[in-house]
């Protein structure tokens, strides 16, 4: 049989693909099933991530996009155990470079670092979850929301406004910064308008500067 | 390389095999799927394995035997399409097809190990697209931005100045663009992202930018050096400065300077880490030698007793009264033990499962030699249960 993409017969490819996150077009999807239906067309069962119901299509293969997805900060909303507001619990999601006969996101290349002290072991996949999906496609907060929404009453954990910065109720009564790669060492402060970087995260500052700038300029968000 | 008289170097802190000289640099593995293949003369310079990746009416992976000098490269790609031409060899390449190249890093220090590594990384984005769009997030050689636990990993290393931190992780990091479990395995880095190319005179341009940066590395001290070097000069005058007459080979690559962009960002966090322990000098080195000489341990915790290391012990023979022969599995006499927790576990298994399939190939090569020579009967009931067949 004639090899398209890399792919040479359906066994392969459902052993490559399912399982696994990758996108079709630009949505993020969890593979259940997939199989070659002609000359470079593929028929795949799908779960879109975020989503609850398996679906069914055929498409071209060059519908697939096979490059790895982006990841960074995950965050995950649940209700406070007082009744009143709500505890955001983040992780770090990245990829480690083993095959294991998976193109995408799959269990096997996915690394979880928990970030809240509570931990966050309640996914019962996180491959399929809504909030793997916001990170996928970097939907998050932007600063000033973040800051609003740590300053509510009932409101505590790390809130992320971009899939690499996140913002955390720092002891002093400001806000600390987070940075992905440096998990929970803060690597700066926000008092009031202000940002300031600590001394040995002044790298950093040029990435900050472009991911607010692109967020003063951007719509704001709604949630 | 004056750093190799103030630091000791790999060679001395992970024990190899073999030590190749200096100047022996490069190993070449080529992967092709085509017709034609199989049938490969015995070779003074290359060997035919086979490789489970592949697929093709028939492939092959062609390994250079010992690494060769630089200026020997041209000559061995030529000997291999030599070879293969004579063979009336048909190459179908696909994807699965990637050249590896080690580069040799036993005579480096570890912290000209940790410059070659990030001046590589800010570079990664704009050789991989050297390479190919289809080797862009291609899952056999993800590249840092892809897989970035790659990155922790050398922030991790770098800051405790420790060596067995980067390599001692088995094969988690094997599929990345650059292979560093291959130092652990061959005292090599492997860099995975060239696609097998019809012609392999296209393979020298690639082994001479690998080798490129690492010459460029021995010019920086330390990686922050690297990316202040990025901060002083345009990107254009940045290639020059490190890739010299073979930068024009990226110049005409898309984004280039958003690709640079990207490597930079990724080595930033590794640069700028706090240094928890500072790197082990020569002197502390051969104290600490000195000091554990003539204890259980080897100088390096993690590195064998060169005993141990030796060829599996003899078999003793036994002579039966009614002229059969006996064989005793070896590794039954006494045998010098050392605490398993001094070596790391991953080093651990590797190496168990070395001696293990070594002693094993020796026991049975003594059999059959037995066998052969005496033509006598081996009471099968004397070996052990789970080696009776």
């Amino acid at each position: 049989m004639s090899e398209y993409r890399g792919f040479y017969d359906s066994n392969q490819m459902n052993h490559y693909l399912s399982a696994s996150v990758i996108r079709l077009g630009t949505l993020p999807v969890y593979i259940v099933h997939a199989g070659f239906a002609g000359p470079a067309r593929c028929i795949l069962t799908y779960v879109p991530v975020g989503d609850t119901y398996e679906k069914r299509t055929e498409v071209s293969l060059n519908a697939l996009d096979l490059t790895p997805v982006s990841l960074g900060f995950l965050v995950r909303k649940v209700p406070s155990k007082k009744g009143i507001g709500a505890i955001f619990k983040t992780s770090i999601i990245s990829r480690l470079p083993i095959r294991a006969w998976k193109i995408g996101l799959s269990n096997e290349n996915i690394r979880v670092d928990i970030l809240n002290e509570t931990g966050d072991r309640e996914y019962e996949s996180i491959l399929v979850s809504k909030e793997l999906r916001d990170t996928i496609n970097g939907k998050y907060c932007n600063l000033q929301e973040a800051k609003t929404l740590l300053s509510l009453e009932g409101i505590s954990g790390i809130i992320p406004f971009h899939r690499h910065f996140a913002l955390e109720k720092s002891n002093k009564g400001g806000f600390s910064l987070l940075h992905y790669r440096h998990k929970k060492v803060p690597i700066g402060e926000i008092n009031g308008d202000g940002v300031s970087l600590n001394k040995s995260f002044r790298f950093l500052n040029e990435a900050l500067e472009e991911v607010l700038d692109g967020q003063r300029k951007a719509i704001p968000s709604n949630i | 390389m004056d750093n190799a008289k103030l630091y000791p170097v790999i060679s001395e802190l992970q024990q190899f095999r073999k030590v190749y000289p200096p100047e022996h640099e490069i190993g070449i593995e080529i992967e092709v799927e085509g017709r034609n293949l199989q049938e490969f003369p015995m070779s003074r310079t290359w060997r035919k394995t086979l490789d489970g990746s592949l697929r093709g009416e028939e492939s092959a992976e062609y390994v250079l035997h010992h690494p060769i000098p630089m200026k020997n490269v041209e000559k061995a790609l030529n000997n291999l399409t030599a070879i293969l031409k004579k063979n009336n060899a048909k190459k179908e390449l696909s994807d699965r097809c990637g050249v590896h190249i080690h580069i040799n890093v036993q005579h480096m220090t570890f912290m000209e190990l940790i410059n070659y590594l990030c001046l590589y990384l800010v570079l990664e984005p704009l050789l991989v697209s050297y390479c190919g769009n289809s080797r862009e997030g291609n899952m056999f050689c993800l590249r840092a931005k892809d897989a970035p636990t790659l990155i922790d990993l050398i922030m991790n290393s770098y800051a405790h100045s420790d060596l067995y931190s980067l390599i001692g992780r088995g094969n988690h990091f094997r599929y990345a663009a650059v292979n560093v479990s291959s130092i652990r395995k061959h005292g090599s880095l492997e860099f995975r992202s060239l696609k097998t190319p019809k012609n392999f005179k296209k393979i020298i341009p690639w082994v001479n930018l690998l080798h490129k940066l690492k010459t460029t590395s021995y010019t920086f001290e330390t990686p922050e050096e690297i990316i202040n070097a990025y901060s002083m000069y345009e990107y254009e005058r940045f290639l020059s400065r490190v890739l010299e007459e073979q930068a024009y080979l990226l110049m005409d690559i898309e984004n280039i300077n958003q690709k640079l962009l990207e490597g930079i960002r990724l080595v930033q966090d590794i640069a700028f880490t706090d240094i928890i322990s500072p790197p082990i000098t020569r002197k502390q080195f051969e104290q600490k030698k000195k000091e554990l000489t003539g204890s259980v341990f080897s100088p390096n915790p993690f590195v064998f007793e060169e005993a141990e290391l030796q060829e599996a012990p003899p078999v003793r023979v036994r002579v039966l009264p009614n002229r059969e022969r006996a064989l005793i599995p070896p590794g039954e006499g006494p045998r010098v033990q050392r605490p398993m927790w001094a070596i790391p576990e991953a080093v651990r298994d590797e190496r168990a499962d070395e001696r293990e399939a070594d002693r094993m190939a020796t026991y049975f090569d003594q059999i059959n030699q037995q066998i052969q020579h005496t033509d006598t009967h081996v009471d099968i009931t004397d070996l052990p249960p789970d080696r009776r067949e």
